[in-house]
């Protein structure tokens, strides 16, 4: 019953790729070239060569730190599809109309979840890790130990996720975990930025930070020892074994006892109050309340929100780690701006395209488009420039510039955004997405190239700034000629809004997903 | 109240409604039943503006409807067979958002609120997040959110789908007086004891054509059958009309 299983998901899967469009197919290819030929080769080198030089005094502390880094991503990673494989899909209820037990279903799902999102990593990375060791020592059964060690850790990892979704799947709405933990998701990306901050030049000196750690791998994956060697693995093969069977029995426990489905109801809320107010404030208190109370939706936009710290990185990186950033004010109001455009445009993008998931329904209402636009409008530059003004005013506080600079910057966040924002909208309204699987998911590819795009442009011109601005001095005279044009660019914008509104009353062209 | 003449939808090179002709007047309960695929929702969409028609006209209130024609959207409600509430507000925020917009009387809103909420076993249930309603819930909120700005016409795409038979009850009886005050209710479903039982008025569409229009006296003497009911009426004209070649 189990190969069974995992002969229909083969199927189901070869069966998506032959549907893919060829477009999409190309797209695919091309990711899995470029990590291929360009980020596997840099992650092994880079790997290989700490592992083989670092040393031997901090091998168990990166060997450690190896295990803890999978361990993040790949239960989050396992924890997503696992959720959006079994819960959002619905397949248990459809497996479990047939006769099959859940756990066969769940070994099958394991082997599944294992293979695709931890064995897929963690084997490449155990073969690169146990070359480095075992050409360290010359020793090559330190490769063998290896290989168990991240294949184990690997079913740990799965067997953490399950028992992570279907604990808490128990307790709470299924969609709610899903969120939750999309958000931490999320969140983790933010990791990425701290280290672009904290990181130095010198990996050692970082492992120097950590106390000692109690874990030794000394024996099993370096400097291998006979009894240590052989028992080590055992230990851990039965270790894993027993983490399964755990494992089956909660979500065997959770599937037979409740079952799971995606309508687990909670208890309710605070009661509101019946009242009613003007139509545009209404759709605004709307938005404000689908935005807030989607915590999958924050975890898409957070990482947005904190790029503008990038660019404040990108644009001084050489005084990262001063304890004043030393920007020029030019720099500072460039890199507001710069900032504001980037947030602006998806956040304007994201939203209007959230539309299409109800979009029937505003339809039929008896608002015109322009309302709706403008409404969105508000709601857009509500949700942008007060968060960039606390962003750039933090940001200010570390710098030695002015009062004055300090006036120009949030001058030009206001603008800026009034001026990305309808652009950012009418990106958003050309072809919106709406997924079952993937909610979250609102834009199609070429709307996010188009904004990747303009990312990137604003990324490269920030990074420069420092060579072109240098000793440039921001004045009260090119402080309003910037602001003058800001402003015709704001007005010129209510162009781009009526377009907007102009789609709402035409309709959407929605591509709906899965 | 609603006339419709010779309405076309063109999907490629193949008509999804053809040839159309029919009106509804003031106090009429109307039903419009087919076969699935047969173009119910694409007209019932058309009628109310959600998509352009590839010929012919739709005119409600004597005016011809499109889809910026708000003032006609404020005078009609229209509940899809699945409607898209959204999840993330509760019942009550969600009937207070409708009630804003057709702009309602705050009084009159709460005295309709509360009527409507009896009528469907839903007080007390107004403070949960409609994503976690059932389906039958989703439903009766939808109703709500439908009937509380008391519209001139009424479309109602698969209405009693997942309601309770109390509620199912209710709703019939509310339609039935709906009707007799002098609105018009325009309805499809697969439930033919519902159409037969409360329509005034029946339209039977078959592949996007127009198969027969009347009351069930009427469609009665069409298929040549006095007592027979309304499923071996359709049954009867469908299956005559799908052996006709000429039909294709």
């Amino acid at each position: 019953m189990i190969r069974l299983i995992l002969d229909t998901e083969r199927r189901a899967l070869l069966n998506y790729w032959r549907v893919l469009g060829e477009s999409r197919k190309i797209v695919y290819i091309l990711i899995g070239l470029l990590l291929m030929l360009i980020l596997l080769p840099l992650v092994t080198t880079l790997l290989f060569s700490i592992t083989a030089s670092i040393d031997q005094g901090y091998l168990d502390l990166l060997l450690l730190m190896l295990s803890l880094a999978s361990a993040i991503i790949l239960v989050l990673l396992s924890i997503h599809f696992i959720i959006k494989d079994m819960i959002l899909s619905g397949s248990i209820a459809l497996y479990m109309s047939y006769p099959i037990s859940a756990a066969e279903l769940f070994y099958a799902k394991f082997i599944r979840h294992n293979l695709f999102y931890s064995t897929s990593i963690l084997l490449p990375l155990s073969v690169v890790v146990g070359a480095a060791l075992a050409a360290r020592d010359g020793q090559w059964m330190l490769m063998l130990n290896s290989i168990i060690y991240f294949i184990v850790l690997g079913m740990f990892f799965t067997s953490i996720s399950f028992g992570l979704v279907f604990l808490t799947a128990n307790m709470m709405p299924v969609k709610k975990v899903s969120e939750i933990l999309a958000f931490l998701g999320g969140m983790s990306f933010l990791l990425i930025y701290i280290i672009m901050f904290i990181v130095a030049d010198s990996f050692t000196g970082i492992l120097a930070m950590f106390p000692e750690i109690p874990i030794s791998f000394s024996g099993i994956l370096y400097d291998y020892s006979p009894v240590a060697g052989i028992l080590g693995p055992i230990l851990m093969i039965v270790a894993a074994i027993a983490i399964i069977l755990l494992t089956k029995f909660i979500v065997v426990r959770a599937i037979d006892r409740v079952g799971i489905t995606e309508g687990h109801s909670t208890g309710r809320r605070k009661a509101g109050r019946s009242s009613i107010s003007h139509p545009v404030i209404m759709l605004a208190c709307k938005d404000m309340k689908l935005s807030f109370r989607n915590i999958r939706e924050l975890a898409v936009l957070l990482p947005i929100y904190v790029l503008p710290l990038v660019l404040v990185y990108f644009s001084s990186p050489a005084e990262a780690g001063a304890q004043f950033l030393v920007m020029e004010g030019s720099q500072l109001v460039s890199t507001a701006a710069g900032g504001a455009l980037v947030t602006a445009l998806y956040i304007g993008a994201h939203h209007t395209a959230r539309d299409a998931e109800h979009f029937q329904m505003l339809q039929v209402l008896p608002v015109p488009g322009s309302q709706l636009a403008f409404a969105k409008y508000i709601f857009n530059i509500l949700a942008t420039v007060p968060f960039l003004m606390i962003i750039f005013t933090i940001t200010w506080f570390f710098s030695t510039a002015g009062v004055d600079i300090l006036l120009y910057m949030l001058a030009c966040i206001l603008l800026v955004c009034l001026a990305a924002v309808p652009v950012g909208m009418l990106i958003g309204s050309s072809n919106p997405v709406v997924s079952r699987k993937n909610p979250s998911r609102r834009l199609d590819t070429a709307s996010n190239i188009i904004i990747t795009m303009i990312m990137f442009v604003v990324f490269m011109m920030i990074s420069m700034l420092p060579f072109w601005l240098e000793g440039n001095v921001m004045g009260v005279r090119q402080g309003l000629i910037i602001i003058n044009i800001l402003a015709i660019c704001a007005v010129a914008a209510w162009f781009v809004l009526g377009r907007v509104a102009g789609r709402y009353d035409e309709g959407f062209k929605i591509t709906y997903k899965d | 109240m609603l006339k419709v003449e010779k309405l076309d939808k063109k999907y490629g090179s193949s008509y999804a409604v053809r040839d159309l002709n029919f009106t509804v007047g003031s106090g009429e309960l109307f039903a419009f039943i087919g076969p699935n695929g047969s173009g119910k929702s694409t007209t019932i969409r058309m009628l109310t503006g959600l998509l352009k028609a590839s010929g012919g006209s739709v005119e409600m209130f004597g005016e011809e409807m499109g889809p910026g024609k708000t003032h006609l959207k404020a005078r009609l409600s229209f509940i899809p067979d699945t409607p898209d509430l959204m999840g993330k507000l509760t019942g009550r925020e969600y009937l207070n958002f409708i009630a804003s917009v057709y702009k309602i009387d705050e009084a009159v809103f709460l005295e309709e609120q509360q009527k409507l909420l009896a009528l469907f076993d839903l007080e007390g249930k107004l403070d949960t997040l409609i994503e976690e309603y059932s389906h039958g819930m989703k439903q009766k909120v939808a109703l709500i959110g439908a009937l509380i700005h008391k519209p001139d016409i009424l479309f109602l795409d698969e209405p009693t789908v997942g309601l309770d038979p109390k509620s199912n009850r209710n709703l019939k009886n509310y339609l039935r007086e709906y009707a007799e005050s002098g609105r018009t209710v325009f309805l499809t479903t697969h439930n033919l004891s519902l159409a037969e039982e409360i329509a005034t008025d029946i339209l039977i569409i078959y592949n996007g054509r127009k198969l027969a229009q009347g009351t069930l006296a009427e469609l009665r003497k069409m298929a040549g059958n006095e007592t027979a009911g309304l499923e071996d009426i359709f049954l009867e004209l469908t299956e005559v009309s799908g052996n006709d070649p000429s039909d294709t």
